[in-house]
Formats: C-alpha cells, structure tokens, sequence
C-alpha cells in the first residue's frame, strides 16, 4: 500500500513543480534563443522569427546611413500599415450602399468616438503613401539601384505602385459625395476613350474595347450601386491582398538580391570605426558549416571577410525601421488633427461638379485627358509605364551603381534635365492656355488628329527626343534615362500643379478660385 | 544607432501625446457636452433629469437621426425643458410630435451633425440650411401644400367676414378666439384651426340654425343667427384654408395674387418664360451668388433682394421688377423658401400632396379672380387693363 502513496506525492510534487516552472518555461517557449544580450543571440533571433527573418541577421552600415534610402521604403510600409488599422476600424460603421454610405460618412464624422480622427489618418495615410511611394521609386531611380540582379524587383515595385493608385482611386468612391461621384464619372468615363479612337474608325459597333472596359468598372452603365459594391470590394479586399503578397515578394528580393544596393567601394568610403566598436563577432564555435553557401546567389557570404562592416540587424536596423514607423505616424496624425478628409454634398448624379477633379496625384493626368481622354488616360499612362519597365533592361551598365544621380552625366545632367522638363512642359501650357489648341482654331478637324497631336502627346514627343539625344550626346543608356525619368517627373509635377490649383469650372484656366464665375 | 534610437523615443512620445489629445478633444471636448453640463446645473432644471449623453430622435420610416436634441435637451423625448431659456426650452405644442418627426423634417438643417455650426447647416458642403425661425411654417412645405388658397384680396375678405360675424365668440382659429366673455355669452366650440386639412361638415350651417333655433336662452341663442349665401360661401373659404400654418397660406395667397404663375411652373401648373419653381425652396446657399447681396448669406436674404431687383442679383434675369412691398416680399419669400421634397413612405405622404401629385388637384382656389391673379395678372395687369414694368 505504502508505494502507490509515495509514486503519488511524487506526481504531485512533478505536477506543483511544472506548474511553478510554467511562465519561465512559456517565456522559453516564445523566445526561443533565450535572452538576446549576445549578437548571436540576436541572431537567431531575427534568423527564427517568422517576421523578422525577412531580415538578414547583420546590416551593412552602408544602408544604415540615413542618405542611403531615407527610409522611403519603410515610410510606404508604415503609411500601408496605418491605412489598413484605420481602413478596419472605418470598415465597422461603413455601409457600402448609395445614400446609405454617405450618411454613414456622416455618423463616423459625428458621432463614432474618435470616427473623424480615424477617418483623417486614414485619408492621410493614403496620401503620404502616394508622395511615399513615389519618392521611394525616384530614391531607387537616382541610386540606380534597378540594375542587375534587381531588375525582377524593380518590375514587382512598379506593380505595388500602380496597385496604390489604384488603391487609392477605388477608395475615392466610397464616400458616396459629389466629389467622389464625379471623380469615378470622369475616371469610367477615361476607362471608355478607346472609343475616342474605334468611334473616328467607325468600327465601335462590332469592336468595343472602351464600353467593355468601362462596363467592367462600373458593372452597369452608370455610376450606381454595382459600382460601389465593385469598388469597395477592390478597395477592402482584392487589392489589398494582392499589395501584401506583392510587398511580401518586393522584401524578399531585397534579401535574395543580396539587400541595400551599395557602391562597390562602399567598404572603403566607409569611416573607420571606433576601437571600441570593434569587437569580434563569431565568440562561440560555429555552430554549422557553410553548406548552404553553395545555392546562395552571388559572391560568397563572409567567408574569409572579416564582418567589420556589418552590424547586427538587431537592434541597429530595427531601431531605424522603428523610427521611420513612429515618424511615419507622426505626420500622419498631426496632419489629422489639423486638417479634416473632405465629404462634400451627397452624391446627385443631377447635379454635375464643375470643375469635378480627380485626386491629386491624377490631375496631371487629367490635364492630358482634357485634350484628348485616351491618349491622356491611357495611351501615355501605359507608355510611361512600359518605358519605366524597360529601363533595368536598357541600362545594363555598371558605373555608379548605389550611389545617388550616379552614373554617366551625374547630377549636372539631372539639373539640366530638370530644367528641360520645366520649361518645356510650362512653355507647352502656357501656350495652350493663351492661344487655345487645334480644335479652337479649326472647329471641324476630326478627333483622331487632335488624338494624335495634343499637347500631351506633343510633351512625351520632345521628352523622348530629348532622352534619345542625350543617349547619344553622352553615349550612354543611363544618361538617357536619367534624363527621360527626370524630365518626366518634372512634367508630372507641373501637370499636377496646373490641374490642382489653376483650373476652374470647364477646365478653363484661372488664377485662383477667387476669380471662378460664380453660377 | 544611438540617433535612430532617440528619433523612435521621441517619435513615439509625440505620437502617444497627440492621440492622447485627439481622444480627449474627440470624446470629452463636445459642444452637446458643455451644453448639457450647463443645463443641468441651470436654475429650474428638472431634478435628476438631463443627465449628460448623446441624444437623438430616430425614425427610419422618414431617413432621420436628429442629433439636435444633443444640444436643445429641453427638447429631447422625456425631457421637460426649462422654460425662459431659448436653447433649453420644450417644443412648443405641435401637431407632429418631435420625438416620432423628429427636427429636420420640419426645420432643415443637418440631423446628424453635433456641432452647431454642421447641425444648422451653415456650413459648405450642406446644401439645405435650416429655414430661419421667423419663415418656420415654411417647413411645412416639406411634405405638404395647402390646397384651393385664393389670392390675397379673397383670403382677407373671407378673414373679414369670419370676424364680422363674431365666430371667434364661441370657436377657436390659429390660437385666437372661443374666450368666455362675461355677459356677452360664448361657448368653447370645436377649434378650427385645422379644419380645411381634416374636414368640415358642409350641412354645418343647417345645424347650427337649428340647435339656435331650439334653444331658449344661452350663448345658442345670442350669438348665433342667420347668414347671408355670400358671407356662408366666404366662411368656407376661410375655413377650407385653415390648415395648421396661417402664415404660409397667407403666403402663398400673395403668390397667388402676383401673377408668378404666369412665367413659372409649380407642380406642373404655370408658364414656362421662367424656371420651374416646384422645388425652388431647396436651392443651395453655397451655388448662390452672394456678391450683390448684403448683409449675411442666407437663401432668405437673397430671395428678397432678388424680389426687389432681380437683375441686380441674377445678371442677365429676364424677370422684372415686380414692385412688392416689404411686406409682399416678405411673403414671398416665405412661399418660396416653402417648395421643397422629401423622398416619404407611402405611410407618411400627406393626402393634399397625394391629391396634388396624384390626381391634379390644383394648389390654388379655381375661382376666376383667382386663376386671374396667379397666372394672367402677370402680364394683363391686376385689373386687366395691361401692366408696364419699370425699365422695359
């Protein structure tokens, strides 16, 4: 009898033991590799965590320095982040139906706590994600950083940034207020030009590509409640999913590209660090050979290198990631505490906005679209495009590579280039806006030629000569499209500015609202 | 590393503080709330009553969610108010309850705000401002339209007449009358204010006489006898047009007898020299032009300048200068601000809108001086003999 009692004691006793050892054991559990007060430590820290591994486990100091990247990369992940809290919030009390959808704007205005607030960083966000995005391409334009081996992730990056706009077009609708429904008109409107171009063939009877497109946008042949079931679906759902898995694929490049694009003396145009930085890294044996190290592209890891340039990812890198987050945040909730996202009347498809204009970062656009909708909307969009496609694949030289306007030319090329696409793209305008365009002169010419030559077309023209000729002016590929992204980024800008502040009702040009005819 | 590490502290603080500060103001820094917290501790606020919450009335049947009664609590449904007190005080006794019609049926304004400047719609972006308290009745418009309204001249004679011959003595009409008056008799007779709307009995006459004729003494016998066919067929015209809004009808009298009808259309009935005014009342303050209008920018403001001159206001206005007086533009103005739609459910649509929609009936009464003065005077002249403008 005697034995049973003590195996018992002795069970409870395990039991009372295990239960004390519990939370130290469940802290074993979740961090794995023990307290990370070691680099490797903090190594296999970062290396087996799910979502920190997208890291390498040490960072160059290179791409530590803040001139590097600026962190533009992070800003767009952060601004993403934030419009995907606040999007689920918002998504609580909105009611994607017409009507319905613009009073429910209103009680998140009102009477939701924090609703408004909510609402502004949510539409704060989106935009600082815009301006984020494209600084970020531009950062990654000027450092050369799309050449070989990043061609492939400079195409996937294009994809997220066209995935943004579209992001932020479809959010556009939601609010169901005229701004939002005239916008859309004039977006499924842009979606329908092609016929622009089947309508002076005679042929849009049997081959419609401009009525399918639009009707795929709009799911009906007006702006209604298909249409913001469509747009709210792509809004919340398709598009976000497909950013996130795309974003997961962008991150991943970056590290099986062998991570921030440096120059290749970047080791030696480094400071000398302070003695007592300088420590050695590998205290412990390692732990593993370098098996791996035989399918791991490119030059070989640190064998045989000392790793004085690197530091460990944890905390350097995270520490720098973290800021750009918090920062990111900052603007965006200072922006919205200063200033409220708009929700004009509702939606009155009887009642035309005039001027009805886009978001921002379209109005360039729209600029083009106001002489001709399918050269404007979709024939140079998709030329520019292509263009910014084709570029890693027609540079395929090396100097300069991660270094900032680096490359043939420089940044005495850039300067002059700015200065090309200004003048050119305001010398175009101005003269439009003071002697009118083809169609004021000869009221019959057929549509097709004004599609052909329009002020539009006729900028793309001389920013593509202009590229052509500093290819050859400095018998180089990068000079020319250093050259072409830049005067298009000034064109853009340009564009963007008259459109945003200097159209007025008819897209008549005026100096300021001020002077806008007032019925 | 140490640079990044301070940029995420201080990140971090300013954001902890400005959401820190956004909750605050967004949750506790409320207009409603304030007031709220001052009608409570108002002298003559109900004991234990008015304790401080967002309040509305809602009625999905009519679309609304008035948050107005946030801010005037006195108002909100089982509350009493504090009388003397012009943002605290109950609603004064109406036909259409607040708490089941809630507020912005009837006033405008914007039922889901809760600050005041977005609730009263003096705001962009909202299109239907509340109507000003002095042209109220003009609300009434919203869902209703008082039918066969003669012009002026018929609706003051009919008036004369009812208070010629005394029936005020014994009835009740738009909160004047049926007072017992010491030795001169007077009875508390049924209250007319409502009846064109809800209906009369047309043998009213035949009774009367003959309940005057059975009694012995009494207010019966010393205030009632018998009337003249004229004055009885002026009486029903009074009484057809006592509808609940004596302002408005009086109003819309004054349309009837300015000859608008003559260029404009309203529901369907009027010329077409000028635009159709079935919904003139809705128009937006915000697409108006203001900048010949002084003072503030109300639509009310600028309805009557634009009565007195309408070129001056509308440049290139083909409409002329009418000559109103004051007080014509006064009602005028009432009458416009007084056309206006809302979507209703068939459980709410009132049966004079019904009859107008519906089945024709005419908005004016459709006797000759009548259909004269709201359509033909326009242009013929009050008395037919041919009317000059000034300046054309």
């Amino acid at each position: 009898m005697s034995t049973p009692v003590i195996e018992k004691n002795q069970a409870m006793q395990v039991f009372k033991d295990n239960l004390r050892a519990a939370p130290r054991r469940l802290l074993d559990a979740t961090f794995r590799s023990g307290k990370p007060n070691t680099d490797r430590k903090r190594s296999t820290f970062v290396f087996s965590n799910l979502f920190l591994h997208l890291h390498s486990v040490r960072t160059h100091r290179w791409t530590l320095k803040w001139s590097t990247t600026a962190g533009l990369g992070i800003a767009t992940t952060a601004a993403f982040l934030i419009t995907l809290v606040t999007g689920v919030l918002l998504m609580f009390y909105y009611k994607p139906y017409p009507d319905v959808a613009y009073d429910s704007i209103k009680d998140i205005h009102f009477v939701v706590p924090t609703g408004r607030f909510i609402r502004n960083i949510h539409r704060w966000a989106a935009n600082v994600m815009v301006v984020a995005v494209i600084l970020h391409m531009a950062r990654v334009f000027y450092t050369a950083a799309y050449r070989k081996p990043r061609e492939f992730n400079w195409l996937i990056g294009m994809g997220l940034f066209v995935i943004t706009l579209g992001l932020s077009f479809t959010g556009y609708l939601l609010p169901w207020d005229q701004l939002a429904y005239w916008a859309i008109t004039i977006g499924a409107n842009i979606a329908q030009s092609p016929r622009e171009v089947t309508d002076a063939l005679g042929i849009t009877d049997w081959f419609d590509p401009g009525g399918f497109q639009r009707l795929l946008l709009l799911g009906s042949d007006v702006v209604g409640v298909e249409a913001l079931i469509r747009f709210y679906l792509l809004h919340i759902m398709l598009l976000p999913l497909a950013l996130a898995a795309l974003m997961g694929v962008h991150f991943w490049r970056i590290r099986k590209d062998g991570g921030m694009v440096r120059p290749a003396d970047a080791d030696s145009r480094l400071e000398p660090r302070s003695s007592e930085e300088i420590y050695p890294v590998f205290t412990d044996a390692p732990a593993k050979t370098y098996q791996l190290a035989a399918i791991v592209r490119g030059k070989t890891s640190a064998v045989g290198r000392g790793p004085e340039n690197t530091l460990p990812s944890m905390p350097h890198l995270f520490y720098a990631e973290l800021a750009v987050l918090m920062l990111t945040t900052l603007i965006c909730v200072g922006l919205s505490l200063i200033s409220d996202a708009p929700l004009k009347e509702l939606a009155n498809p009887a009642v035309p906005e005039n001027p009805a204009k886009a978001p921002w970062y379209f109005l360039g656009l729209q600029e083009m679209v106001a002489f001709s909708a399918v050269m404007g909307g979709i024939g140079i969009p998709s030329l520019v495009i292509i263009g910014l496609g084709l570029i890693p694949f027609l540079d395929r030289e090396e100097a300069g590579t991660g270094e900032w306007f680096g490359g043939t030319g420089g940044w005495p090329l850039v300067r002059k280039s700015i200065f090309v696409g200004l003048a050119s793209a305001i010398l175009i305008e101005a003269f439009v806006i003071r002697f009118g365009w083809i169609r004021e002169w000869f009221p019959h010419v057929p549509q097709l030629v004004i599609t052909l030559i329009n002020p539009g077309t006729l900028l793309t023209l001389i920013y593509g000569l202009y590229s052509v000729w500093l290819v050859r002016r400095y018998n180089s590929t990068r000079a020319g499209a250093m050259g072409l992204f830049t005067v298009f980024l000034c064109g853009f800008v340009v564009l963007t500015i008259i459109g945003t502040y200097f159209r007025g009702p008819n897209w008549v040009f005026y100096w300021s609202p001020a002077d806008w005819p007032k019925h | 590393m140490n640079r990044n590490k301070h940029l995420l502290l201080w990140s971090s603080v300013g954001v902890f503080i400005l959401l820190v500060m956004a909750a605050a103001n967004e949750n506790l820094g409320r207009e409603w709330r304030q007031i709220q917290g001052t009608a409570r501790s108002t002298e003559g606020a109900p004991e234990g009553a008015m304790d401080v919450h967002l309040r509305q009335v809602i009625n999905p049947g009519l679309n609304i969610s008035d948050r107005c009664v946030s801010c005037h609590v006195g108002m909100a449904p089982g509350e009493q108010g504090i009388t003397g007190d012009r943002v605290l005080a109950a609603h004064k006794a109406v036909v259409h309850q607040p708490a089941e019609f809630g507020c912005t049926v009837c006033h405008g304004g914007q039922g889901r705000a809760t600050d005041k400047a977005d609730a009263h719609g003096d705001v962009h972006f909202w299109p239907q401002p509340m109507i000003p308290i002095k042209y109220a009745y003009a609300g009434c418009g919203t869902c209703h339209t008082p039918l066969k309204v003669p012009n002026s001249g018929i609706l003051e004679k009919a008036r004369g007449v009812f208070e010629r011959l005394d029936c005020l003595a014994c009835h009740r009409v738009d909160g004047r009358g049926a007072t017992i008056r010491p030795g001169g008799g007077g009875l508390e007779g049924p209250d007319l204010s409502s009846a064109g709307f809800k209906g009369f009995d047309s043998g009213w006459y035949e009774k009367h006489l003959k309940q005057s004729g059975e009694a012995q003494n009494g207010p019966w016998k010393a205030s009632f006898g018998a009337i003249s066919e004229e004055d009885r067929g002026a009486l029903t015209t009074y009484l057809s047009t006592r509808v609940g809004s004596s302002k408005l009808v009086e109003a819309k009298a004054a349309f009837n007898s300015s000859g608008c009808l003559g260029c404009h259309k309203v529901s369907g009935v009027g010329g077409d020299a000028g635009p159709d005014l079935s919904r003139a009342g809705e128009k937006d303050p915000g697409i108006l032009d203001f900048t010949h209008v002084p003072g503030s920018r109300t639509f009310a403001l600028w309805l009557g300048e634009h009565f007195r001159s309408p070129a001056a206001i509308v440049p290139g206005s083909a409409m002329p200068m009418m000559g109103l007086t004051e007080n014509q533009i006064d009602l005028l103005t009432m009458y416009v601000l007084s056309l206006r739609r809302r979507e209703l459910p068939g459980a709410y649509l009132p049966k004079d809108r019904v009859q107008v929609l519906r089945f024709g009936a005419r908005e004016f009464s459709t006797d000759g001086a009548t259909i004269f003065s709201a359509i033909c005077s326009g242009c013929h002249g009050a008395d037919g003999k041919g009317r000059r403008y000034a300046g054309s």
